[in-house]
C-alpha cells in the first residue's frame, strides 16, 4: 500500500525556488489502477518520481507497504526501487544498443536472477505482450508500439507489483494506444498496481480512480 | 548488482563501440609508451649512478680514478709504476688502488682460451663483460679486489709470480678447475679462482659511459676535476677508493704528491665528479627530450578525458535508464570502471609486450654497442623503475576516467538522465 501524507517538493536553483508539489495526501491501495491528470507543469511527473524512489520529498510522509521512504538512505532507496518498482516511460527509455530481448532482461540482470530463470522470464513476458518475434531485433527496427510493449515486458518481467507509467500512450497513435492500453489491463487483472500520468481523458477512464492535479495540489 | 553480472554489462557496452574502444586503447598504450620513454631517459642516469654505488666497496663517495701514463718512451717504466702504486696503497689516505684488465683479449694466443673464446664470443663486447661469461680476468694486486665487490665461489687471490699470469675465470666457466695451467709459448696462465655468479666487475669506465648518446666528455671532466691534459685522454685508468674520514681530492692529493717523486703527472677525478659531469652534460638533451614526451603523454590524457566526457554525456540516458530499473550510482560508477579496467589491462598488456619487443630488438642492440651488459640493464630498468610507474599511471588513468560519469550520473537527476520527463 502506498501513503502519501503532505507531500511537499520545492525544486531550488541558485536564487529561485519552485513548488512543484504542496502537500499531496494519498493512499493507493494494492492491486489497484490510478490515473494522474493534470496540465503540464502541474506536478504530476513528480507525483511519480516520488512514488517511484527516483526523487526525495522535500517534506511530508512517504511510507510504502509501512516503509518509510521519505527516511530512506540513497542506497535503501534504490532497494526498493529495485524489488517493488518498474517504470514505463513515454519515450519507451530503452537500450538502442540492445535487443528487445537484452532490454526485458535488464531488470533481471540488475536483479542478480540465474540466467536461466531469466530467458525464461523474459520468453514469458514478450510472449504475453505479443513481441516474442521481435526478441532479436533492436528498438530502432520496430514499431512504436512494439517499442512500448517492449517496455511493459520489460516491467513485467522484473516481477515487480508497482508499475509507474508515464504518458504510456503519449508517443503512440490512438489504434496502438488502445492495444497497450489493453495490454496494461491485462497487467492490472494480474494484481499489479498500476499509476498512470496521463493528460488524455480516454486513457484515464481505463483506471479505477482518477486524481486530479493542479498546481502541485489535488483537486 | 553481482560483480559477474557488472562484468557482464561492461563488456556489452564496450563491445558495442568497438571502434571507440580500439581507439582508445591505441591512445591509452601510445601514452604509456611516451610515458616509459620519459621515464628510461630519466631513470638511465639514476640506474646508472646506483650501479656505480654498488659496484665499488666504497661507493661512488669513496672511489676516484686517475690516469697515468705507460707510454714506453716515457721514463715511466714497469718498475717504477709497480713501486708507486705500492707506496700509493701504503698512504695513509688510501684504501686501496690497483688497475686491472678483464677479457680474453690479451689471452688470444693460448688455444684452450682461444676456444673458450669463442664458445662465449656472442657475449663478449669491447665495452665490458658480463662477469658471468669472462673468460680470463687478471689484476695487478690483492687491492683491486679491495676496490670492487668481488666474491669468488672457487679459489680466490694468488699473488703474482714470476712468468705466472693467474686468471679469474667468470661463473659460466665453474666447470674448470681452479689451478688449471694454459701455456702460450714462454707464459703460463693458471686458473687462479672462479667468481660468483653476478659479481661486478665491469670497468668503472664502461659504468660511466652507458652509451655513446651519453658519452662522457672526459676533457672537460678533467679540465672540471684537476688537470687538463688533452694528451692523455686515451691513456690507461686507475682506480682507487679512499679510507673513512678522508675525501676522494684529498686521495687524489696524495697521489698527486707521489706521482711528483716519479717524476710523472697524474690526472683524476672522482667517481662522482665523472657521474656528476656526464648528468650534466646531457642534463638539457634528457630534460627537453623528458618534457616533450611528459607533454604529448599530457595531450593524449586530456584528449581521452574529452572522449570520455563526451561518451558520458552521450551515454547519460543508459544510466538512467539502469538506474531506473534498479541499478544503483554504485553500479553504475562499477561498470564504468570495469570498462576502464577492461580498456587499460588490454592496453597495459599491449604495452608490455611492445615495451619488451623495442627493449630487445632496438634498445639492447643500441646499448650492446658499447655497453656488455645491455641485456641485463635495460630490463632492470624496464622492470624495477619503468614498470611500476607505468602501472600506477594506469591505476590513476582508471580512476580519473571512471570518475567523470559517476560525477555526471550523481549530480544529474535520475529523470534527467532518460530525458523521458519534465518538470
Amino acid at each position: 500500500m502506498i501513503q502519501l501524507k503532505d507531500i511537499t517538493k520545492v525544486y531550488k536553483t541558485k536564487n529561485v525556488e519552485t513548488p512543484a508539489l504542496n502537500g499531496i495526501s494519498l493512499e493507493i491501495e494494492d492491486g489497484s489502477w490510478v490515473a494522474v491528470m493534470g496540465t503540464s507543469g502541474s506536478g504530476k511527473s513528480t507525483l511519480l518520481n516520488i512514488i517511484g524512489c527516483m526523487d526525495k520529498p522535500t517534506a511530508g510522509e512517504y511510507y510504502l507497504d509501512d516503509e518509510a521512504v521519505h527516511e530512506a538512505s540513497d542506497s535503501a532507496l534504490h532497494d526498493i526501487r529495485k524489488r517493488k518498482i518498474s517504470f514505463i516511460f513515454q519515450g519507451f527509455a530503452l537500450m538502442n544498443q540492445y535487443t528487445i530481448f537484452e532490454n526485458v532482461e535488464l531488470p533481471l540482470k540488475i536483479k542478480n536472477v540465474p540466467a536461466k530463470k531469466r530467458k525464461k522470464l523474459v520468453l514469458e513476458a514478450l510472449d504475453s505482450v505479443g513481441i516474442k518475434e521481435q526478441a532479436s531485433k533492436k528498438p530502432s527496427e520496430v514499431s512504436g508500439g512494439q517499442q512500448q510493449r517492449c517496455a511493459i515486458a520489460r516491467a513485467l518481467a522484473s516481477e515487480n507489483n508497482i508499475i509507474l507509467a508515464d504518458e504510456p500512450t503519449g508517443a503512440l497513435d490512438a489504434k496502438t494506444g488502445k492495444e497497450v492500453m489493453e495490454i496494461l489491463k491485462g497487467l492490472h487483472e494480474m494484481g499489479k498496481t498500476i499509476i498512470m500520468v496521463t493528460h488524455d481523458k480516454n486513457i484515464a477512464a481505463y483506471a479505477e480512480r482518477i486524481i486530479c492535479i493542479e498546481d502541485g495540489r489535488i483537486v | 548488482m553481482k560483480l559477474i553480472n557488472i562484468w557482464s554489462f561492461a563488456r556489452d557496452f564496450v563491445g558495442r563501440k568497438y571502434l571507440m574502444y580500439v581507439a582508445s586503447v591505441i591512445m591509452c598504450v601510445l601514452s604509456l609508451l611516451l610515458l616509459s620513454v620519459a621515464l628510461f631517459a630519466y631513470t638511465a642516469t639514476q640506474y646508472g649512478k646506483q650501479q656505480c654505488n654498488k659496484l665499488f666497496t666504497k661507493g661512488v663517495d669513496g672511489t676516484g680514478v686517475f690516469r697515468f701514463d705507460d707510454d714506453p718512451a716515457s721514463s715511466f717504466n714497469q718498475e717504477d709504476w709497480q713501486a708507486f702504486m705500492s707506496e700509493v696503497n701504503r698512504a695513509e689516505e688510501i684504501y686501496a688502488a690497483g688497475v686491472y684488465m678483464e677479457g680474453v683479449f690479451n689471452y688470444g694466443g693460448t688455444e684452450e682460451l682461444v676456444k673458450l673464446q669463442t664458445e662465449n664470443d656472442a657475449t663478449i663486447h669491447t665495452g665490458g663483460i658480463p662477469s658471468d661469461y669472462l673468460v680470463g680476468y687478471d689484476v695487478s694486486n690483492k687491492k683491486v679486489f679491495d676496490l670492487l665487490n668481488v666474491k669468488f665461489q672457487k679459489g680466490g687471490y694468488r699473488e703474482n709470480e714470476e712468468g705466472i699470469t693467474y686468471l679469474y675465470l667468470g661463473a659460466d666457466l665453474s666447470s674448470v678447475d681452479v689451478g688449471t695451467i694454459y701455456t702460450d709459448g714462454d707464459e703460463t696462465y693458471v686458473v687462479a679462482g672462479i667468481f660468483k655468479r653476478g659479481t661486478s666487475v665491469i670497468d668503472p669506465e664502461v659504468m660511466f659511459r652507458s652509451s655513446d648518446v651519453l658519452e662522457l666528455d672526459y676533457s672537460v671532466c678533467l679540465d672540471n676535476m684537476v688537470l687538463v691534459n688533452l694528451d692523455w685522454i686515451n691513456r690507461n685508468w686507475a682506480t682507487f677508493s679512499v679510507n673513512d674520514g678522508y675525501s676522494v681530492e684529498e686521495g687524489m692529493d696524495a697521489i698527486r704528491e707521489i706521482a711528483k717523486k716519479y717524476g710523472m703527472e697524474i690526472a683524476g677525478a672522482s667517481c662522482e665528479g665523472l657521474l656528476y659531469m656526464r648528468e650534466v652534460n646531457n642534463e638539457q638533451v634528457v630534460a627537453s627530450t623528458r618534457n616533450i614526451l611528459i607533454w604529448l603523454v599530457l595531450i593524449i590524457f586530456i584528449i581521452m578525458l574529452c572522449i570520455q566526457v563526451s561518451d558520458a554525456i552521450e551515454r547519460a540516458g543508459d544510466f538512467g535508464i539502469m538506474y531506473a530499473n534498479g541499478s544503483s550510482v554504485r553500479d553504475i560508477s562499477l561498470i564504468v570502471f570495469m570498462e576502464n579496467v577492461r580498456r587499460v589491462l588490454v592496453s597495459f598488456i599491449l604495452w608490455a609486450v611492445i615495451a619488451f619487443l623495442v627493449s630487445k630488438t632496438t634498445i639492447v642492440p643500441y646499448y650492446k654497442r658499447v655497453y656488455g651488459i645491455a641485456d641485463r640493464i635495460v630490463m632492470d630498468i624496464l622492470v624495477s623503475h619503468i614498470l611500476p610507474v607505468v602501472a600506477v599511471f594506469a591505476v590513476a588513468y582508471m580512476c580519473i576516467m571512471s570518475v567523470i560519469p559517476v560525477i555526471l550520473v550523481k549530480r544529474t537527476q535520475p529523470v534527467k538522465l532518460i530525458g523521458g520527463y519534465k518538470v
